[in-house]
This record gives structure tokens, sequence and C-alpha cells, in this order.
């Protein structure tokens, strides 16, 4: 209750600063409309199109890789919480330390190979690339990793 | 007098604590400044006031002064909520910090013959403290009573939970600045800000998952308390010495989260002109660039809390070797708040200096960073200090019972980081590099390439071996 309070007191400070950071000088500025000044920015020129772009599909798979890790860095605090506090929680339960904490390596390591699939999988089909090859997308090509397949492909040659 | 011992010391906190903040964020951006005019070897903004001591304020009225207009297309409402809630998520963020340990008081309560003395004591305390002891007589109808209570906002027992979470809203200020902008550029920006920081808010998180494991709790007061003995009686039980490399990614981490260069992009000038805040006039944009010097405050706080001990330094431990945090001075509680506030001063210096120091990521090279070499470098730094901890439970019962770290523990955790380090280098020779993404294709007649302009009746040839390396790669897939 009394920890909610002290929050809620502090927001309610913040809200304040905030609010009057940007309402009390509407008193004191120049408010001189203009439709140049309307205009969406674009360096100069003028707009061409909507400016709500159809956005790249590598933005949403980034979105959708991080849900699934920041899921599983949930799940990782209580346990790293309970593992921390193993020995007071071994002299509470009147067991061994080693014992819990053994048992809490293990929950996690299996934990961590289900993960460490999904990981590996992500890796070999470059979805953690940025710049995706061409390379990683399909089992079918021959991936050579650090030798371009096409290396005789780069330049030109003029005979 | 009488109504000004009823406010709880946490609002005397809240608002000191406020205004310092507050303060130095302005003043931030005057050092900032210096610290860039130091590394390029120029005076930096000396007019106003002795040693540009004034620079903040007139910044601040400038910003006030200025008009403050949308630009048509706009989302009215979160155009003006993004500034704002951005802002308002770093302060609230704020409210864990455990500036000062924990202050113990001693007073005498009166109380009438024939009431309960123990429910006396607990309503005269303060809110959010703990009655400590029992209430021992002083003289008939006098009790001497002892309480204490953290020096700290709000001592939260999930305080680093919270961060993570009250941290991670500040994405929704930058996707919602770009997005309600109406604007390519803004859009762009916002849309490379949100991928670049939930990208590194998971090694961030792993990063404290570290320290939680070894410390056993998420209340940052007692993660500081924690560190606040020596090793061997010399080295401060720091976790930076005991987990340097998880400390190393931290502090990158962090670096990305507050949008700092060298992971700026999301306002890399050249490109996007400001990016979110392109569109962004007045105390709304000063607000948004107020609250990147707000987050760098919060977050090396944080890194402060896990990594350096928190107020800890010789001399301002508390007199009870169980509880080092718990002082009766005020002299010592105001000194560790000092003492805090100079090391969060020392990691921002570190933030400016790599600012001025080191050029700007590209996004490939961010997104490669967090995904392809620190999330899997901190997972494993994490299962190998789980695993350490395994073996080292400590053999003292004085360690055991405080659930600290001991030397030993401490040493076999240094040298798991540092062979993790070696073995991430060694493994990062070893393993195949990623393929390679930038294929060059020589452009005859750009100084670029290596091919010769050809001649008159050679262009055809040229356009033919391209169009042969093209139906060459699409056959491929």
């Amino acid at each position: 209750m009394g920890l909610l309070l002290s929050i809620t007191i502090f927001l309610i400070m913040g809200v304040f600063f905030v609010f009057i950071a940007m309402f009390a000088g509407s008193f004191l500025r120049p408010r001189v409309p203009h439709p140049e000044k309307a205009a969406v920015y674009e360096c100069g020129e003028n707009t061409i199109g909507s400016n709500w772009v159809q956005f790249d599909l590598r933005f949403y798979i980034v979105a959708l890789v991080f849900l699934i890790f920041d899921v599983e860095v949930a799940l990782f605090y209580p346990w790293a919480v309970a593992f921390g506090n193993a020995v007071a929680l071994a002299k509470e339960l009147g067991v061994d330390v080693f014992s819990i904490r053994l048992v809490a390596v293990v929950d996690m390591l299996f934990f961590f190979g289900v993960l460490l699939v999904g990981f590996a999988y992500l890796w070999r089909f470059g979805y953690l690339d940025w710049v995706r090859s061409a390379a990683t997308t399909s089992l079918r090509v021959n991936y050579r990793p650090g030798i371009d397949p096409r290396q005789e492909a780069r330049t030109d040659r003029v005979e | 007098m009488d109504w000004l011992s009823v406010i709880p010391p946490f609002v005397y906190i809240a608002l000191v604590a406020f205004g310092v903040v507050l303060v130095t964020v302005a003043y931030l951006i005057l050092l900032e400044r210096k610290v860039a005019s130091w590394t390029q070897d120029r005076i930096g903004p000396n007019r106003v006031g002795p040693w540009g001591l004034l620079q903040p304020l007139a910044d601040g009225l400038k910003m006030f002064f200025k008009e403050d207009y949308r630009p048509g297309g706009t989302d009215k409402v979160l155009f003006t909520t993004a500034p704002a809630a951005m802002m308002l998520v770093v302060i609230v963020a704020m409210a864990v910090i455990p500036w000062g340990g924990v202050h113990r008081v001693e007073t005498q309560i009166s109380v009438a013959a024939g009431q309960d003395v123990l429910a006396a004591a607990i309503a005269s305390i303060p809110m959010n403290a703990d009655l400590v002891g029992e209430p021992r007589v002083v003289e008939a109808g006098t009790y001497g009573i002892m309480y204490e209570y953290a020096f700290q906002i709000a001592d939260l027992s999930i305080g680093l939970l919270f961060l993570v979470a009250v941290l991670s809203l500040a994405v929704y200020g930058v996707v919602v600045g770009g997005w309600a902008s109406n604007n390519k550029y803004s859009f762009i920006g916002g849309l490379r800000a949100t991928a670049q920081m939930i990208s590194y808010e998971i090694p961030l998180g792993l990063c404290l998952l570290t320290i939680v494991v070894m410390t056993g709790t998420l209340d940052l007061g007692q993660i500081v308390e924690k560190q606040a003995h020596y090793w061997g009686g010399v080295i401060p039980a720091w976790n930076v010495f005991a987990q340097p490399l998880a400390f190393l990614m931290f502090l990158t981490c962090i670096h990305a989260e507050a949008n700092r260069s060298p992971f700026d992009l999301a306002e890399a000038e050249q490109e996007l002109v400001g990016g979110y805040h392109t569109e962004y006039t007045s105390m709304r944009l000063g607000l948004l660039l107020l609250s990147e010097y707000a987050e760098m405050i919060v977050t090396s706080s944080v890194c402060v809390a896990l990594f350096f001990g928190g107020w800890h330094l010789p001399g301002l431990l508390g007199p009870d070797a169980q509880h080092p945090a718990v002082t009766s001075s005020w002299v010592v509680v105001l000194l560790r708040c000092a003492v805090y506030f100079i090391k969060v001063l020392v990691v921002i210096f570190v933030f400016m200096w790599v600012r001025w120091s080191m050029p700007r990521f590209r996004f490939d090279q961010l997104m490669m960073l967090a995904w392809r070499s620190f999330i899997p470098l901190s997972l494993v730094v994490l299962l190998a200090t789980a695993i350490a901890l395994y073996f080292a439970v400590a053999q003292d019962e004085s360690f055991r019972s405080l659930r600290r770290i001991d030397g030993y523990t401490a040493l076999l955790l240094f040298g798991v980081n540092i062979g993790l380090l070696l073995g991430a280098m060694v493994l990062s020779r070893v393993l195949p590099p990623p393929p390679l993404t930038n294929r060059r294709i020589g452009i005859p007649g750009s100084r670029f390439s290596h091919t010769p302009v050809p001649a008159a009746g050679e262009v055809e040839a040229v356009v033919q071996t391209k169009r042969e390396f093209l139906v060459g790669v699409s056959n491929q897939l």
C-alpha cells in the first residue's frame, strides 16, 4: 500500500512536470500558422504518396523472434531468484543445497536445449541476418560459408 | 513542526531526487557538448555565463519560446502522447534506484498508561518504515523505539523486474512518435529504433539475470548491500570483478537501449534527418531530447547498482557487519548519495566518450551484434555462472548465511568469464564467417570498379556477362 502510494506520488510528479513543460509555454509562444509549416518535411521535395509506407517484413520477423526470447527471459527470472536463494531455501526445507541447485541446473539445461534448437534453426536459415544471403534460404543450395558461390561472376571481365 | 513529521521520508526523497535528476539532465547536455569539444580539440560553449554554465538555461528558454506547430496529417493525440510517455517512463523508472542504503532512526514516544505500546510504536513511525527491535522503557510513559527505512523512493522487492518492465515501455514512445508524425523519415526511424531496442533487450535481460543468479534477489537495495564487503580484505566485492564479460555486454546494451551513438541509427542524420523526431518542434522536441539523457541517468544508475556496488566505498559501511547498508548517521546517508551520483556520472562520461570516439554502426552490423553475438554469448555466460555457482557454494558459514559471494567463487566466476571471452574469440576465428551479402558487381566506367572502361563496341558484351550472372543466381534458388 505504502509502496504503491510512493510510486504513485512520483508518477504524479512526473505527469505534473511533463504537463508544465508542454503546456505552460503555450501562453508565451508565438503562433503564426502558415501552409508551408503544415507541409510534411521531406528535404524540400513535395511528398509523393502516403507517408505510412509499407515497411520491410524483416522488422516483423525481428519482433516475432524477440517475442519468443523475451518470454524465455521472463521465465528465467523466477528461476534465477530461486537458484540464487538455494542456500536459504535448503535451510528452510532441510535438504542439501547441492540437490536443489542440481535440479535447478538440469531444469534450466532442458529449457535451454529446446531453445537452442530453435536458435540453431534461425541461424542456419538466415533469419538472424539482416541482409539475407540467397545461399541460406534453401537446403538445396550448396551452402559454402564465406565463399561466394559466384566468385568468378563478381567482377565483369571484358576481354 | 508536527505536521512535517507526518510526511513520510519518501516524499522528501522523491522531491530531491526529482529536482536533482532534472537539473542534472539539463547540465548533461552542456557536459556532452563540453566532452565533444574536448574530444575534438575545441573550446565548446563558453558564451552564456562563466564557462557556459548558463547554457542549459538558454537552451531551455529557447525550447520554451519556440512556436509549437504540428504538420498536417499527424495523429493529434499520439503526436503529443509520445514525448510525454517517453519522459514519464524514464522518470518512473527512477523510483527504485537505491540512493543511500538504509537509514535507522531512534526516537522516543510517549504512551499513555493502559495503551498497547507496540501498536502505538507502529502508529508513530512513518509510512514504509519498519520497526526494529522492541520498544524499551526510558521512563514511565516514555519508550525509545528504533525504525529504519530504505533511502529510496520505493523499496520494491521486485525492483529489477519493475525497471526492466518500465524501461521496455520506452519503445512505445519511439514507435508511436515515429508513426504519428506522418513523415517517411520519422516512420523509418521509429521502426529502426524499435527493432534495435527490442533486439538489445534480450541480452540486457540475460546480463541482469547473471547478477540475479549470483545474489538471488531482485531487490536493488539488497543487491547493492551484498556487494558492500571486501574479498580478501582488500578488493571491494563489486560484481564487475566477478562478471566482467556480463558487464561489458550490459554496457553495450544500455548504449543501444538509450539510442546513443554508435547505436543511434534511429536518428542517423545523414540518412533520416532526425529519425523519429524529425517533425517535432518546441518543448515536445525538448522532452524527446531530455528523455534520452534521463534514460542515460537511469541506465547508468542500474549499471552502478548492479556492477559497481552502488553507494559502497570504504568508510561508508554501517556499524553492523551483517547489514552494512544500515546506518544511523545522516552524514553517511548523504555521502552515500553523493558517491552513488559520482559513480553514475563516471558511467555517463563513458557514454559521451564513446559517442564522440566511435563511428556509427551499419544496420546489419547492429543486428548481427545483437542476434549472432550477444544473445548466444549472454546465454552461455548465464549458464556458466549457474554451473559455476553449483560447484562453489560458499564454505564459510557467515558468507552462506548472508548469501554473499565469497572470494573463491568470485575468482572462479572471473576465470569462467575470461575463459568464455577467449573461447568466443577463438570460436569466431574457427567458425566459418557469415556468407557474403554485399556482392560487388563491377560497374564499367565507375571509378570504384576494377573493370576498365569498355571500348565502344564492347558494352554489349558487359551487359551479356551481367545477364549470365543474374540467370546463374536465379537458377541456384
